[in-house]
């Protein structure tokens, strides 16, 4: 569904920074296995998510490897707001659905 | 670092860029992906892989890097502006050669510097040795 990998990815980077290959392992962990973001939707997403403002990288040298690490910026806590407040309607609609008894 | 690597990415970035991903985002693309790979066989090795088998379980785990140059290419936000724009590219482009066109010259003449010193002393060189041939074919008529 489109929208849930920036909302995991906000959600991860709230309070945290991170770079992609933690992002790649922690979502799975966090989603306990159920959902796995490949390297070709967590990268151009976290690129996108920058571009748009909701992001801000920069470069570290950790143990002497350099990566790119991600944070939320003000604007990206807005947009996880409004995405999660999105995903809660949309769960609550489908388990509505779900919850009625079946039109015979 | 591995050639198979280096081809391989090399390979990455210039399918980002014929997907119309701007070349810094490509650049930059390319590099993370370099950490995930070098990420990816460090996990693998620490679990007792060898070099080697890491490498290539990291690069099958990665999949078809084409195929996520592909993805990458599917975000507006991050192509390139003619790609982004292509009707405006068409407009633009043609009026950017034209305006740089009587720039070109003295961008080759600085591109070329060496070669231009080299024509250009050579040039001298000939001028100065035929202004002394009619010097001396002058001073024989009139002498003679």
């Amino acid at each position: 569904m489109s929208g849930v990998p920036e909302l995991l990815l906000l959600k991860l980077l709230d309070g945290r920074e991170m770079y992609g290959y933690e992002l790649v392992k922690a979502v799975r962990r966090a989603t306990g296995e159920a959902i796995t973001l490949g390297e070709g939707v967590v990268y151009p997403a976290l690129h996108a998510l920058e571009r748009s403002g909701a992001l801000k990288s920069r470069r570290r040298s950790v143990a002497g490897r350099t990566r790119v690490y991600y944070t939320l910026t003000a604007r990206g806590r807005r947009r996880l707001a409004g995405l999660a407040d999105d995903w809660q309607r949309i769960q609550g609609g489908v388990a509505a659905a779900l919850g009625e008894p079946a039109h015979v | 670092m591995s050639d198979t690597r280096d081809a391989d990415l090399r390979a990455f970035a210039s399918g980002l860029r014929r997907h119309g991903i701007a070349p810094r985002v490509a650049d930059r693309l390319a590099a993370e992906m370099a950490d995930h790979l070098d990420d990816l066989v460090a996990e693998l090795v620490a679990t007792g892989e060898s070099d080697t088998a890491a490498r290539k379980k990291a690069m099958r785990r990665l999949g078809e890097l084409d195929a996520v140059a592909a993805s990458c290419g599917a975000y507006p936000e991050l192509q390139a502006w003619w790609k982004r724009h292509p009707r405006a590219a068409v407009c633009l482009y043609p009026l950017m050669y034209v305006a740089a066109l009587p720039a070109a010259p003295v961008i080759a003449g600085i591109a070329h510097r060496a070669l231009l010193a080299r024509w250009t002393a050579c040039l001298f060189a000939s001028g100065v040795v035929t202004s002394a041939l009619f010097w001396a074919l002058t001073l024989a008529v009139n002498l003679g």
